[in-house]
């Protein structure tokens, strides 16, 4: 997978392409995050727009990400799921603990 | 090399050098031939002027100093000491007297020393050209002028001495003129002296030839002593590296330079030798390493194959052998790891009252890491869930217990259920599980349950909680585990939860054993060669709906 990052409104938004599946893909998913905080960067939006699958293991690194995130202080929310990933997010009740967002622009306004 | 241009070979380089070596030598021999040639004929003009000077100076003026003025025609007439010499005459400038007797011509003979004159002529007399220049500058200083004229018989050279009218001859000619006429000699090349020239002209011809045929010769001798020979240790050279003969060697013979560089070139040669030995010697090394390294490989994954196939046995012990036996619900099931070792579990088990416990989890990733939390899961469940407590408490305890034990981003979902199985009443717990389906096989209702837990094991995300679910007769539960709905075709399409529930649909007549087979067919027509991802576990339980309904 491939993750670009970009700052709107000091929101720091991870546009993510591709499956969250393979070892290398969690690798780099929990790396991308971690740079972010590293820089300091607290306030994260996670651009489901193009990610079509994301299996278990994938799921338990967005949610350990997620706990990553609220113990240096931060907010970790995520837009555009697909049907099937919102479905998932709904039954594996993740919604409960991370904020999900039709689209980017209602997920970066969430954080004014 | 055959690409290249002939003049760039050093066959060519010589033949170029040879050429202008050829050149350069014409023009070199052309002009020391015409300079020679200039040289010769300004050197015999000059011995000419040099012998008609003296005849005039030593012969003709003593004669005209004795007073025999008359006598200097027949000299000049009959004077034919100087070859090419044309004419002597003298040409009148006055009148001049002429003596006529015998006397006089002895006199002449005898201060000539020699009898050259035997009989008295007048000699032909003419006027001075009035407008020639020459004569008149002869005239003018009263000296000797000598001038080249060019007529049709080629170049002519002609000499002016001036008749100055001495004192000596006032006696005779008067006082009151002093020259009194011009001689004039004419004179050309004669046949020796171009011949002398011709064979001049013919040695430079002969010397240019022979410098010619010097240099084609040097040339000849290169190609065949230097370029040919180079041009045989590389086509050897080439020959050896092409066929891969470098145990030859470049054949020696001449004792010079060549032989130097046929040297260097086997010595070149013998080292490749070395170095192709050296490098084969290393590849059959290396090639006996791998295949060493791929024996102890091979014995090392036989080794880790064996234990996961004896972990493999263990685990499927781990799964029901049978299901337990009751007149209103009929169990049957799938399990198809993805892997030796799968990360998905099923169970049921009976618990007092007429309870059921029905227990479908899938831990998060699979292989080996998945299936040591589907260990731990089925240790917890054996001990916590054959107490009697709401399905929430277990999940809530196995989940504590879980989250100590693994690593923050291992979890397991699961759906565990306590079944009443006379009234058909169901409390569960569906904690991040796909959320299983209830088809009734009569009427075709489709119903889904309601999920009310998060991930297990995972602390801060395993909150919980019970719901209750009534079974009417002919309900069929299927609960599963994403493998199946995750299992992708080739374009990466999922098989979905939407065309299980279609399949599921479809197949409510059948039993529960050829229903399951109908949704494993289903996922394979949709994924084709595509392999599992994921291990697919499938548990049915039909309620009161025994066998197959038309």
């Amino acid at each position: 997978m491939k993750i670009s990052s970009r700052t709107e409104n000091g929101v720091t938004i991870l546009e993510l392409l591709g499956n969250i599946k393979t070892l290398g893909d969690m690798e780099e998913f929990s790396s991308a995050i971690q740079a972010e905080l590293d820089r300091k960067n607290l306030k994260l939006l996670l651009n489901f727009q193009e990610v079509g699958f994301v299996n278990s293991s994938g799921l338990g690194r967005l949610v350990l990400a997620s706990k990553k995130v609220s113990e240096v202080g931060g907010i970790m929310k995520v837009s555009g799921l697909a049907q099937d990933l919102d479905e998932l997010f709904t039954f594996t009740r993740l919604k409960e603990k991370i904020a999900v967002f039709k689209n980017e622009a209602e997920g970066i306004r969430s954080f004014q | 090399m055959k690409s290249h241009s002939f003049f760039r070979t050093l066959k060519g380089k010589a033949a170029l050098f040879v050429l202008a070596l050829s050149f350069i030598g014409v023009l070199t021999l052309a002009g020391v031939a015409m300079k020679t040639t200039r040289s010769m004929q300004e050197e015999f003009q000059n011995e000419k002027v040099r012998l008609i000077d003296d005849f005039v100076m030593g012969t003709l003026t003593p004669i005209m100093l004795a007073g025999h003025g008359d006598m200097m025609s027949e000299v000049m007439n009959n004077y034919k000491g100087i070859q090419g010499l044309e004419k002597i005459e003298i040409v009148r400038v006055n009148g001049i007297e002429a003596f006529a007797d015998g006397e006089t011509m002895n006199k002449v003979n005898g201060i000539l020393g020699e009898k050259r004159f035997s009989r008295r002529l007048k000699s032909p007399r003419q006027a001075v050209p009035p407008d020639d220049p020459h004569f008149a500058n002869a005239l003018g200083t009263g000296g000797k002028v000598v001038y080249t004229r060019q007529t049709d018989n080629g170049k002519m050279v002609e000499m002016l001495f001036p008749i100055i009218n001495m004192e000596a001859c006032h006696g005779c000619h008067g006082a009151d003129h002093r020259i009194r006429g011009v001689l004039l000699s004419t004179f050309t090349m004669t046949k020796e002296d171009k011949h002398l020239i011709n064979d001049m002209l013919l040695l430079s011809v002969i010397g240019f030839i022979v410098m010619l045929a010097t240099s084609f010769g040097a040339l000849i001798f290169f190609n065949t002593m230097v370029a040919n020979r180079i041009t045989g240790i590389i086509r050897q050279v080439n020959g050896i590296v092409r066929d891969n003969r470098f145990d030859a060697r470049i054949p020696l013979g001449s004792s010079d330079e060549l032989d130097e560089l046929s040297i260097a070139f086997n010595h070149f040669i013998a080292s490749v030798e070395l170095y192709r030995q050296a490098e084969e010697q290393e590849k059959e090394r290396l090639e006996a390493t791998v295949l060493e390294r791929t024996k102890e490989l091979r014995e090392k994954n036989d080794f880790i194959e064996a234990d996961l196939m004896v972990a493999r046995r263990i685990q499927q012990k781990l799964l029901p052998e049978k299901f337990p036996e009751n007149p209103n619900i009929l169990f049957h099931s799938a399990y198809l790891p993805c892997l030796h070792l799968g990360g998905d579990y099923y169970d049921v088990f009976e618990m007092p009252n007429g309870h059921m416990g029905v227990f479908i989890a899938d831990a998060s990733g699979h292989g080996s890491s998945a299936a040591l939390i589907v260990a731990i899961v089925k240790s917890l469940l054996s001990t916590i869930g054959m107490d009697i407590g709401s399905p929430s408490y277990v999940v809530q305890r196995i989940s504590k217990i879980l989250s100590r034990l693994t690593p923050d981003d291992s979890f397991c979902t699961l759906f565990y259920a306590v079944l009443n199985t006379k009234t058909g009443w169901m409390a569960y717990s569906l904690a991040g599980h796909p959320p299983p389906v209830v088809v009734n096989r009569h009427t075709g209702v489709v119903r889904l349950l309601e999920p009310n837990g998060g991930l297990v094991g995972i602390f801060d995300f395993d909150r919980f909680d019970d719901s209750v679910f009534k079974f009417e007769p002919g309900d069929r539960l299927f609960a599963y585990t994403d493998g199946i709905t995750e299992a992708a075709n080739k374009n990466r399409e999922l098989f979905g939860g939407r065309r299980l529930i279609s399949v599921l649909e479809e197949t409510r007549g059948l039993e529960a054993a050829p229903a399951i087979e109908a949704v494993l067919a289903a996922m394979k027509s949709h994924t084709g060669d595509e392999p599992l991802t994921d291990d697919v576990a499938l548990l049915v339980m039909d309620y009161q709906s025994n066998g197959k309904i038309a």
